[in-house]
């Protein structure tokens, strides 16, 4: 009967689901980039290319990598294949589309075990950390 | 006023709100906030200031631990093997670059022996021009250090060292 109220009603809610549908799209946008891993895999890279090149034969180093960890099990990436170290590159991938390489210029051998995470609580927070070995070339 | 916003909403004769204009709106906000949010979060983390300064440090350090019998003694230094320094960092295209040479602590005069440079040679006039422009992402970072030493044979010496990284590190060519 009422033929205007109905169509000033449909094009309100139309109106209206467009904008939800725009703003949740902004928003689930701006979720998946702030948990991104491009940032975080060019952070860890960098600082184990550094900590390696200014290491000597013998040092051990534990590197915290508890929100790469965590990235890696969101996005449902195998954690294994999460850092390697090649004879002059470190490579970090936190996602099966992206691997971020960066060299490191010392002239040693760096060993890992085959899992080479530790799981440390610290004051009731668990905190997830990444072992290497410093040797010497020979 | 009213009028004509009014006159700008209701674009269709049959009264329909959705307009262009409305459309044009969103499509400016979106992109400001995609933009503004994929700027944030890709950012470039330059680490060259500090790759150059530690390579500059290993060389000096080794440089410092080495016995000068003389003024020529450094001519048969192998760098990469005295210093543990992967040489395959350094060969062309490299985005790393190494220069010493001695010099007379007394006349300043540099002491003409091997040369000793290593890398890429473009990354040393680019150096110079680091010095004199803005700093630039595509610019390497240098870092100078100077090690004065006296040989065996009493002279004294000084050993000017450069050390420079234009590494950006990046995706690797076969991923």
């Amino acid at each position: 009967m009422n033929k205007r109220a109905d169509e000033i009603v449909m094009e309100q809610a139309i109106f209206i689901i467009l904008n939800l549908i725009f703003f949740l799209t902004l928003l689930y946008f701006v979720y998946n980039s702030s948990s991104g891993a491009f940032v975080n895999e060019q952070y860890y890279a960098k600082q184990i290319a550094l900590m390696i090149d200014e290491s000597k034969p013998g040092t051990v180093i534990s590197i915290d990598v508890t929100d790469g960890y965590k990235l890696v099990k969101k996005n449902k990436f195998d954690e294994k294949n999460m850092i390697k170290i090649t004879d002059k590159d470190v490579l970090v991938r936190l996602s099966s589309s992206r691997t971020y390489q960066f060299p490191y210029f010392n002239n040693v051998l760096v060993e890992t075990s085959d899992y080479p995470f530790r799981i440390s609580n610290d004051n009731g927070k668990e905190r997830i950390f990444f072992d290497m070995y410093i040797q010497d070339k020979g | 006023m009213t009028k004509k916003l009014k006159s700008i909403c209701l674009e269709y004769k049959n009264g329909n709100i959705l307009s262009v204009w409305w459309f044009a709106i969103l499509v400016i906000v979106g992109s400001g906030v995609v933009l503004s949010t994929a700027l944030f979060y890709s950012s470039y983390v330059d680490v060259k200031a500090i790759e150059s300064e530690i390579l500059a440090n290993r060389i000096y350090d080794c440089i410092n631990s080495y016995n000068f019998n003389n003024i020529h003694s450094l001519d048969d230094f192998d760098i990469f093997k005295e210093c543990r320094i992967n040489k395959d960092l350094f060969a062309e295209g490299s985005n790393y670059f190494i220069r010493f040479f001695i010099k007379d602590k007394e006349t300043g005069e540099i002491i003409i022996g091997k040369e000793h440079k290593f890398g890429n040679y473009a990354l040393e006039k680019d150096c110079d021009i680091q010095k004199k422009v803005l700093a630039n992402k595509h610019f390497p970072y240098c870092t100078n250090k100077i090690l004065e030493a006296t040989t065996k044979d009493g002279k004294s010496i000084l050993v000017e060292i450069l050390a420079a990284s234009n590494n950006e590190g990046g995706v690797p060519n076969d991923k």
